[in-house]
């Protein structure tokens, strides 16, 4: 059933976060990505960290599913954090064998995976906050200045917006076409390489002839609504700046001055 | 004997997330053999998944599928076997075709059953032949043919399996009315001649009154009824009720009835309609 | 409203490397307000001709001639197929976006009405088709019926003159196919949209002022909907499928029994039954 295949990993709800223009989101988590980077202090990190917990909280989804879908890449992070331990420079704080653990080791692991780690978690909360829908549109805000060096953003956001209608469609379609060259008797785990890219065909043919006729069928249904008859098109979303998208810039501001300020203190400075 | 029988049938969409849902719930029945059965039920009401679940496409998540009194799910690696036991045919067949030619189309399931170069050969003509066909359309591309002929073929494609039980799935949906009288034709005939079991999903009441021996009421993953058509199309409120309907001869001479205070009697097909008007003339 | 003047129509075929005639000198006015429906079996060029109604195909030869606007009139594109909507067969190939209203607004962006009043126009457009409540759903939560009537206030909301219907109900189930003619008769009833349908349906065509008969890109006759009923060879022609209620007409016929006219309408046929049997009953 396409009614079930939920595209991206948005989770609905009503949270200050879903509430949030998509535009301000996508600017914002942006920005806080960026501010991440330029984190040289344990104090700056910490006030990133802090706020990026804050805002799982404000998006009121489990922890959980911030665990689940992002668990992978996590471990990734440990694993390559772990690494850094053995590549400081420096006096040794710990010899073993051929392992020599150093300070500036031990800071680049933690900064390595504290920095990954908000980037991470910042992502999910635009990505499980946001349809894909909404991103779209808020995309097609941001970068509507491009038209002005000739990018064709409406062109593009149009593919978008059609993907994301059809991809589900044709997902369902694969999935009827593989059963019913099953119940056919098509194997496709069966044989050598070869054997298994011919065992294919019966599925791919099909699906591209009907990709094919859903695309011509659509775009004579487009043309007949007069798509790119005129130059400019008007758009019927419209999104508002609201009270939550103002708190959200002025706290990102605060961060950004805090963690500017913070760089510069000697203390508990990063080597 | 029963060909196919059902018990405790159970299978559930999603299993484990908020969007879980039945798509059959608790089915036991009973096919028996020679029949033609009629399968009515509105549009996801389980009729489909139903007939996943006969073809071994679906494993069942409780219950038991038994052909011919054997439980289909017993060796897993015979799953295949009834795949070509249990002929199915999807809704729009024609939009899985991918052969160069109308004969390596049909042919794809009995190259897969392991045939015989010579074997297949006469059971794609056998196949072409049951779908009124012409071999002069051997070699054309199936791409080119008309709506009607594409869905002949697709449904050549599984008879050529020579499925002991034949599944079709709205074998008429979306065909002009010259088809889909065409291809009602060819499943009658192909029944009369090899006496398979078919099951027979549609919408269309009037064509599920004319062929079916006995018809399966659907309704959200219940099994409602199962009964000769006079007695299930007696039943019209029932069947409102679920977003069905009965064939226009039978509301016709249903409002006789009522009107003329004329006991009930069911009539399913025109040519019981003229004489029930003959019968009650005098 | 549509005017057609010897319209021909030929695309070249590779096979015979020869031009093929889809539409031979077709002539045919269609006026403001009408319900016309065009009938004709698989490939007599039905779908080719309604798609010159608005500019999509522009014949090889002769005019058509669109509210005024030549459909040659490459300048008026856009006016024509804002004043001559299209609904076609499938339903999930014709809606453009994951979320109702603006696949409603589809066509109201395209011709760049401003946002103020796109809104009302397209609620309103939803409401005509009995969608409101929908408006925030995506389109894959909802039945081939409802998707159609979706496609169809896209159509609407562009606030066309006339809207033309290539089989719109040939894909959907009987409740689908019963909301999507209830919708098109009430355009016609409240819009006074001019409407063309072709269909395969014979109840489909009761509620026509016409109906166009074509076969092999001609138009062989113009006939009113009850006629069909009455020739035989018609129905024949067109590869229609009769209803019961014809069928027990000439069935009762040929046991002598002549019931007093054809009719599709079940109500009808049961009427004349009753009153039949209680004129030959021995009371």
């Amino acid at each position: 059933m396409a009614a079930d295949i939920v595209l991206g990993q948005y989770l609905p709800g009503d949270s200050l976060l879903h509430r949030m223009d998509p535009r301000a989101k996508i600017l914002l988590s942006f920005w806080l990505m960026v501010i991440v980077f330029t984190a040289w202090s344990y104090i700056s990190l910490t006030i990133i960290s802090v706020f990026t917990f804050i805002m799982i909280l404000a998006s009121s989804i489990p922890i959980k599913s911030y665990i689940r879908n992002t668990g992978f890449i996590f471990a990734m992070t440990l694993f390559s954090s772990f690494l850094n331990l053995f590549y400081g420079v420096g006096e040794p704080i710990f010899e073993w064998g051929f392992i020599t653990i150093t300070a500036s080791g031990i800071q680049n692991s933690i900064v390595v995976a504290a920095r990954i780690f908000d980037m991470m978690m910042i992502s999910a909360c635009l990505m499980f906050t946001t349809s894909a829908n909404d991103m779209t549109h808020g995309l097609e805000k941001i970068m509507s200045p491009l038209k002005f060096i000739g990018v064709d953003v409406d062109d593009v956001i149009m593919m978008i917006t059609i993907s994301l209608r059809f991809i589900p469609i044709t997902l369902e379609e694969t999935n009827k076409i593989i059963n019913a060259q099953k119940s056919r008797g098509a194997d496709m785990n069966k044989g050598g390489p070869i054997d298994r890219i011919k065992s294919f065909t019966p599925i791919i043919l099909p699906l591209f002839a009907s990709t094919f006729r859903r695309a011509y069928e659509l775009s004579m249904a487009m043309e007949c609504r007069c798509y790119g008859l005129k130059g400019s098109r008007t758009h019927l979303k419209n999104f508002k700046l609201g009270i939550a998208d103002l708190f959200a810039m002025v706290l990102v501001g605060l961060i950004m001055i805090g963690v500017i300020f913070c760089n510069n203190m000697d203390i508990a400075k990063i080597i | 004997m029963s060909v196919i029988r059902a018990e405790n049938l159970f299978y559930c969409y999603n299993k484990g997330t908020s969007f879980e849902r039945c798509g059959v719930k608790d089915i036991n029945l009973s096919i028996e053999k020679g029949q033609i059965i009629g399968v009515i039920g509105h549009t996801g009401s389980g009729k489909s998944t139903l007939a996943q679940l006969f073809n071994g496409l679906i494993k069942p998540d409780k219950g038991k599928v038994l052909l011919n009194d054997k439980n289909i799910w017993e060796d897993f690696a015979d799953i295949r076997q009834v795949h070509f036991k249990v002929g199915l045919t999807f809704q729009y067949p024609e939009h899985q075709m991918f052969g160069e030619t109308v004969y390596k189309d049909i042919a794809f399931g009995p190259i897969n059953q392991g045939l015989s170069g010579q074997e297949v050969d006469i059971r794609v003509l056998e196949a072409m032949m049951f779908a009124k066909l012409g071999p002069e359309l051997l070699n054309r591309s199936p791409f080119d043919l008309s709506g009607g002929e594409k869905r002949r073929v697709a449904i050549a494609g599984i008879i050529a399996m020579k499925p002991e039980v034949l599944i079709l799935d709205e074998p008429t949906a979306g065909l002009d009315p010259v088809s889909k009288e065409g291809i009602l034709n060819s499943i009658c005939e192909y029944h009369r001649q090899t006496g398979n079991v078919i099951i027979f999903i549609s919408h269309v009441m009037e064509d599920i009154a004319r062929i079916s021996d006995k018809v399966m009421v659907m309704d959200k993953g219940n099994l409602i009824m199962y009964d000769a058509p006079e007695n299930i199309f007696s039943r019209r409120e029932e069947l409102n009720k679920m977003g069905l309907e009965v064939p226009q001869v039978t509301k016709i001479i249903n409002k006789v009835h009522n009107k003329l205070d004329i006991k009930h009697k069911c009539v399913i097909t025109v040519d019981g309609a003229v004489e029930d008007i003959i019968e009650n003339m005098c | 409203m549509i005017e057609l003047r010897n319209v021909s129509f030929s695309a070249y075929d590779e096979e015979t490397s020869q031009n093929n005639y889809i539409l031979k000198e077709i002539n045919l006015n269609i006026y403001k307000r009408e319900f016309v429906v065009i009938l004709g079996k698989n490939g007599s060029g039905k779908s080719t001709l309604v798609k010159h109604f608005n500019g999509v195909l522009i014949p090889t030869s002769g005019d058509v001639v669109a509210d005024g606007i030549n459909t040659k009139d490459e300048d008026k594109f856009c006016e024509i197929r804002q004043k001559i909507g299209m609904v076609f067969q499938n339903p999930d190939n014709q809606i453009v976006s994951s979320v109702v209203e603006e696949d409603v607004a589809f066509g109201l962006e395209n011709l760049g009405i401003p946002r103020r009043e796109m809104v009302s126009l397209v609620d309103n457009a939803l409401k005509c088709v009995g969608m409101y409540d929908f408006k925030k759903s995506s389109p894959n939560m909802l039945s081939g019926g409802q998707k159609q009537r979706i496609a169809i206030a896209g159509v609407l909301a562009m606030n066309p003159e006339c809207i033309v219907f290539d089989e719109p109900t040939s894909m959907l189930d009987p409740e689908g196919r019963k909301e999507v003619v209830d919708t098109i008769q009430n355009l016609k009833k409240g819009n006074g949209t001019t409407i063309v349908l072709i269909t395969h349906n014979i109840e489909e065509i009761f509620c026509a002022d016409r109906v166009i008969i074509m076969d092999s890109g001609r138009i062989v006759s113009e006939v009113t909907p009850y006629e069909i009923l009455l020739d035989k060879n018609y129905m024949r022609m067109l590869g229609l499928k009769a209803t019961q209620s014809i069928d027990l007409f000439y069935k009762l016929a040929g046991r002598g029994i002549n019931l007093p006219f054809l009719t599709a309408d079940e109500d009808k046929c049961a009427d004349m039954i009753v009153e039949f049997l209680e004129e030959k009953k021995c009371r």
